[in-house]
C-alpha cells in the first residue's frame, strides 16, 4: 500500500519515455488567474475569477479557486491547480491538528509559516502563487506568497496573470480607511479588470469577506461573463433511434422473475413421466 | 620533325618547367594494409548500424505529445438521475492501429463508471491499482463507495505522482445518494479535480468534442435523449481524430442499472 508523501517511483521511466524520443511535456491544469486581497477597517476581503486552462483550453470555466485552510482563515491560488488544491489542503490538515494539540484558535501567521516552509523544501518545483488572509484574534492579515517560498505582508495584494490590471485598479481605489461595502466593490473591480484584461483568467466574480469571528462567501457574485447571449433557443433535438448500434446489453439491477413456461395441466404431465 | 620539337623545347620548356617531385615510392607492411582495410571496413558498418538502428529515417511527427503514442477518447453527460460515459475502442501503437476492443471505462460499482484516456500502459496499471484498492475498501467499509469519495481517491492517487505522474486523463461518472443525483469528474494528469454540472471530455479528440458537446447538451434529458446525444457527439468528433475510432462503445447508467451499446464508427 502507498505510504505518505511524494512518489518518484515513475520518475525514470518518464525521462526515458518524454526526453529520449523528443515529446513535448505534457500540459497540467493550470490556473491563469486574477486573485486580490484587501484589508479593509474589520477584516479582509479576497477575490478570484474562475477560469482553469489546459494550454489555450480552458478546462473549468467555473472553477473554485479560494480555499479553506480554517473557519476564518482562507487562501486564494494560482499556478498549478493539482499544486494550489494540495498545498492548501495539506496546511489546513496540519493547522487544524495543531490548533487541536495547543487548544488555541488558529493564527494567520501560523499558516503562512506552515505553507512558506512547505513551499520552499520544493525550491519552486510545487507551482503554487498564494494569497493568504483572515481574522485571528491579533487582527486582520492579509500575505502572499511566492511558489519558491517568499512571502510579504501587505494592505493590498494582486497575483496570478492578470495581477498587473489588478494591481492598477488597487493602486487607483484604495485608501487605509475603507470600510466593508468600499472594500468588497474595489476587490471586485479589480478581479473584473483581470477577467476582461487578461487571457488567462475569466469566467465569473468570487468573493471572501472575512470580519472577526464572520465569514462570508459570496460564490459566483457576478455572472455577466457566463451568460451567452446568442444562444439557440430550441437546441438540436436527435430523433430516437438516430444512432445505429451493432450490439446491446442490458445489466440490470433488480432481477425481475420471469414466467418461462404456464401449462394448466401440469400435474397430469409430471405423472406421464 | 625535330626541328619542330627544337622549337618547342626552346620556347614552350623555358617558361613551363615540370616540378620538381621527390616522390618516394611507398611500399607498405601487408600487416598496415590490413589494419587500413579493417579500420576502413569498421567506419562503413558502423554507420550502416547508426542509420538503420539507433537513428533510422522515421515516418511521423517527432514532438508530439506522450498523450498521442496510443490515442484515444472518452466523454461523459449528465441527464435527468442518469449518466452516459462513451468512449472509442481503439488500441494503437502511434501511427498503426493493433487491437480494436480495447476497454477504457470500467464499472466500479452500480454506481460508479471509471473511463481513462492516455498511456495504455499506465491505463492498465491504474485499473489493476483500482481494483486492488477498491476490493480493500469494500472489505474494510462493508459497504460500496460513492462515486465522489472514489473521485478523491483517484486525484490522491495521481497527485502522489507529482513529480513523474502517470499519463492519464481518468474522467469518474456516477449516481451519487440516494436521489441518485448524477455526478461527474475529471481530473488532469496530476490530479486537479474538476466537477462540472454538463458534460466532461478526455483524449485526443476532446477539442473536438468539447465543441460539439457545448453545442448539443441540453440539461434534464431523459436516458434514451441522452444516449443519442452523447453518441452523435462521440461519433462527430471521433472521425476528425485519427488516433480514436475504430469501435465505440456507450454506457448509459440509471438507478436501475447499466445499458452498454456498441456503435459503429468509421473504420479509418
Amino acid at each position: 500500500m502507498q505510504k505518505g508523501g511524494f512518489n518518484f517511483d515513475l520518475y525514470q521511466r518518464n525521462v526515458e519515455l518524454i526526453e529520449k524520443n523528443n515529446y513535448k511535456v505534457p500540459k497540467t491544469t493550470k490556473t491563469g488567474t486574477t486573485i486580490v486581497g484587501v484589508v479593509f477597517s474589520d477584516g479582509v476581503v479576497l477575490g478570484a475569477d474562475t477560469r482553469a486552462t489546459s494550454g489555450p483550453i480552458v478546462a473549468d470555466p467555473n472553477c473554485e479557486k479560494i480555499h479553506r485552510i480554517s473557519d476564518y482563515i482562507w487562501c486564494a491560488g494560482a499556478g498549478t491547480a493539482a499544486d494550489t488544491e494540495n498545498t492548501t489542503g495539506m496546511i489546513s490538515l496540519q493547522l487544524e491538528l495543531l490548533s487541536l494539540s495547543t487548544g488555541r484558535s488558529p493564527r494567520v501567521r501560523t499558516a503562512l509559516t506552515l505553507l512558506k516552509n512547505f513551499l520552499f523544501r520544493y525550491h519552486g518545483y510545487i507551482s503554487a502563487a498564494l494569497v493568504l488572509g483572515g481574522v485571528d484574534f491579533t487582527g486582520p492579515h492579509l500575505h502572499m506568497i511566492h511558489p519558491h517560498g517568499s512571502t510579504s505582508t501587505l494592505p493590498y495584494i494582486s497575483m496570478g496573470s492578470g495581477s498587473l490590471a489588478a494591481m492598477a485598479v488597487l493602486e487607483t481605489g484604495y485608501s487605509s480607511k475603507m470600510g466593508e461595502e468600499d472594500a468588497k466593490s474595489l476587490v471586485h473591480q479589480a478581479i473584473l479588470s483581470g477577467i476582461l484584461n487578461d487571457l488567462g483568467s475569466g469566467g465569473n466574480v468570487d468573493l471572501c469577506v472575512i470580519k472577526h469571528k464572520s465569514m462570508e462567501f459570496f460564490r459566483n457574485i457576478d455572472t455577466t461573463n457566463s451568460k451567452r447571449k446568442f444562444r439557440k433557443k430550441l437546441p438540436y433535438m436527435f430523433k430516437s433511434g438516430s444512432t445505429k448500434i451493432l450490439e446491446k446489453e442490458i445489466e440490470e439491477k433488480m432481477r425481475k422473475m420471469e414466467i418461462v413456461n404456464e401449462k394448466e395441466n401440469a400435474i397430469e404431465e409430471l405423472e406421464e413421466l | 620533325m625535330s626541328k619542330k620539337l627544337n622549337f618547342l623545347e626552346s620556347s614552350f620548356c623555358k617558361v613551363l618547367r615540370p616540378p620538381q617531385l621527390n616522390l618516394r615510392i611507398i611500399k607498405p607492411s601487408s600487416m598496415a594494409v590490413f589494419a587500413f582495410v579493417l579500420f576502413a571496413l569498421f567506419i562503413v558498418f558502423a554507420g550502416v548500424i547508426y542509420d538503420l538502428i539507433v537513428e533510422p529515417p522515421s515516418i511521423g511527427v517527432e514532438y508530439v505529445s506522450i498523450f498521442q503514442y496510443n490515442g484515444s477518447t472518452i466523454v461523459a453527460m449528465a441527464g435527468k438521475n442518469c449518466v452516459a460515459i462513451a468512449g472509442d475502442t481503439r488500441f494503437g501503437v502511434r501511427n498503426q492501429t493493433v487491437a480494436l476492443d480495447s476497454n477504457r471505462i470500467f464499472k466500479i460499482n452500480n454506481r460508479t463508471l471509471f473511463g481513462m484516456t492516455g498511456l495504455n500502459t499506465d491505463i492498465l496499471t491504474l485499473r489493476e491499482s483500482f481494483k486492488f484498492q477498491m476490493n480493500l475498501y469494500n472489505l474494510e467499509e462493508e459497504r460500496e463507495i460513492s462515486p465522489k469519495t472514489f473521485a478523491h481517491n483517484v486525484a490522491q492517487t495521481l497527485y502522489s505522482k507529482r513529480f513523474g505522474p502517470y499519463f492519464i486523463t481518468p474522467i469518474i461518472a456516477g449516481l451519487e445518494g440516494e436521489d441518485y443525483t448524477p455526478f461527474l469528474c475529471a481530473t488532469d494528469l496530476i490530479g486537479a479535480m474538476e466537477f462540472p454540472k454538463s458534460f466532461v471530455v478526455a483524449g485526443t479528440g476532446e477539442e473536438s468534442l468539447m465543441g460539439v458537446c457545448e453545442t448539443f447538451y441540453k440539461e434534464n434529458m431523459e436516458p434514451d435523449e441522452l444516449f443519442e446525444v452523447i453518441s452523435q457527439c462521440l461519433l462527430a468528433a471521433v472521425d476528425r481524430d485519427a488516433l480514436s475510432g475504430w469501435g465505440s462503445v456507450v454506457h448509459v447508467l440509471t438507478k436501475d442499472g447499466i445499458t452498454t451499446k456498441r456503435l459503429r464508427t468509421r473504420k479509418d
